[in-house]
């Protein structure tokens, strides 16, 4: 079975909250700081941002129950930032974060953005690998800035390309060509 | 009383526990000269906590057992654990017949060197306790035949000893323990749905305190209510708490209230609660604590107890399930799908 994602549009979202919230607190309890400091719920989830209901992504399991999401919005300089990208445990190594992936990058082309950012937690180097599999880049610090300002509370970035997150490190990562 | 025979029971957790992480930790000298100062004279208590020392690497591992570990005769019925190291813990773990959640608060805030409160309001100390009248008594029986309280469907069976002890950090919410109640509601309900368990009655044990005020002070208070949950709308399950006596102390009452102490006893696993649920609701904003993880005692037909509480930057929702029962991915599963339910509602900051 070749695994399927799908634009996650407000609607979806709004339908799907429940499932959503309690993957992403799934996946925080499991994983830790490595994924986040806190989970999310109704207001970050449903909070309204550029572009945000045109970049983000589902994806369903074989037994049809929400396997995974990308949430992203629009960045001035035409980035595709991920907000908060997710795999249920017992999803994993089957295709689900690739497809959420190429939905994205399919979402984001459509959206004509010109890169796709999001940043990783130095706690999580599976992640790392696993964006650097898909032709993601560690940032180096001039591309930066733009990209990631902060505006949305998703954590100041510095100068040297990581932020600083409850005491630890999260990574940059950017693909421009997609 | 003796400790040993406190702690004894196979099927309920014994100690209770507060982990926090704090913006400073406390000079350990310091919070031993204030707890000995303020520690209950009468012995009731034991003797006045120790401090002990653990670093971050090993916080899992020792804030486990603070909560697993029996209490021995003749030592302290409460532990306090610092790990000064990184960012600051203090963990209070106590024996439950001494402290309920809103006393481990109070010694929180003693080593501390802080006057820590929260929201939740203790119920009259007056109030008096369900009466178990002969007619009650045999309601309880006859349910207990017909219509048991529903058990979340355990993932496992093993022999292992202990409770698993998972924590999940949200954003901060205020919510009513009622708000809570309907999302436990729905996620036990839901979690059964998916192992195909019949649908059964849900009734929850309700942590409360019997204190006069919001101040905690160091000593006992522990109460709770009993409540079904077959119309899991806030404003039913409110109307109930009003209506509501608390319960008498776990399993005195039915198991000695002749002439059904028999079938009282034949019947234990089938008289109680599904799971138990307790709220200490929100700190006050200005100390010094972060996050506070409670973890009630694991308690009920399931062996599950959920504990919250709410600081000015994070609401810290736990979940303690016995190891013989659940695993600890499904203890994560579990407390993620009551995360789904309430935080999918408008928040209040």
């Amino acid at each position: 079975v070749i695994p399927t994602a799908q634009a996650l549009d407000r609607e979806a979202a709004e339908r799907l909250l429940h499932e959503i919230i309690a993957l992403d607190a799934r996946v925080l309890e499991a994983m830790g700081d490595a994924y986040s400091d806190v989970g999310w719920g109704r207001e970050e989830f449903m909070l309204d941002l550029p572009g945000k209901w045109r970049l983000s992504a589902w994806a369903l399991a074989e037994d049809g129950r929400l396997a995974g999401f990308w949430i992203a919005s629009r960045k001035p300089g035409g980035v595709a930032h991920a907000h908060r990208v997710a795999v249920a445990a017992e999803a994993r190594r089957r295709g689900i974060g690739r497809a959420l992936f190429e939905c994205a990058r399919s979402l984001a082309a459509r959206g004509r953005a010109r890169s796709m950012a999001l940043s990783v937690s130095a706690l999580n180097p599976g992640a790392a690998a696993f964006y650097e599999r898909l032709g993601f880049r560690r940032s180096a610090g001039d591309e930066l800035p733009a990209v990631l300002g902060g505006e949305d509370g998703d954590g100041v970035l510095g100068p040297d390309v990581h932020e600083i997150r409850s005491g630890h490190r999260n990574h940059v990562y950017v693909l421009h060509e997609f | 009383m003796e400790a040993q025979r406190r702690s004894g029971h196979v099927e309920i957790s014994s100690s209770i526990v507060l982990d926090a992480t704090v913006r400073r930790a406390p000079d350990p000298a310091k919070a031993v000269e204030r707890l000995d100062a303020a520690w209950p004279a009468d012995g009731s208590a034991g003797p006045t906590p120790t401090i002990e020392h653990a670093v971050p690497a090993d916080m899992d591992v020792r804030l486990d057992e603070m909560a697993n570990r029996r209490y021995e005769t003749g030592h302290s019925l409460c532990r306090v654990l610092l790990a000064e190291d990184g960012e600051p813990h203090v963990c209070v773990a106590a024996h439950h017949s001494i402290l309920d959640g809103l006393g481990l608060i109070a010694v929180l805030g003693t080593a501390l060197g802080e006057r820590l409160g929260t929201t939740a309001r203790g119920i009259d100390p007056a109030l008096p306790v369900r009466s178990f009248g002969p007619g009650y008594a045999f309601r309880r029986l006859l349910e207990a035949v017909a219509a048991p309280p529903a058990r979340i469907a355990p993932d496992r069976i093993a022999a292992e000893p202990g409770d698993h002890l998972v924590r999940l950090d949200l954003p901060a919410s205020r919510f009513t323990t009622a708000q809570l109640l309907v999302a436990v509601a729905g996620a036990v309900r839901r979690w059964n749905a998916g192992s195909g368990r019949r649908r059964g009655r849900l009734v929850v044990a309700v942590g409360a305190s019997r204190r006069a005020d919001a101040s905690p002070a160091i000593g006992p208070g522990s109460a709770w209510f009993r409540l079904g949950l077959d119309d899991p709308r806030p404003e039913v399950i409110e109307e109930r708490f009003r209506a509501e006596r608390p319960e008498p102390a776990r399993g005195s009452a039915l198991v000695g209230a002749a002439p059904s102490a028999l079938s009282a006893r034949l019947l234990a696993r089938r008289l109680g609660s599904t799971l138990l649920v307790s709220n200490l609701a929100r700190m006050d904003p200005s100390g010094s604590v972060r996050a506070g993880a409670f973890f009630p005692a694991a308690h009920g037909r399931s062996g599950i107890a959920l504990g919250c509480l709410t600081t000015p930057g994070r609401t810290v929702l736990t979940l303690r399930a016995r190891r013989s029962d659940y695993t600890r991915e499904g203890a994560g599963r579990l407390v993620a799908m009551v995360a789904g339910a309430l935080m999918a509602e408008p928040r209040r900051p």
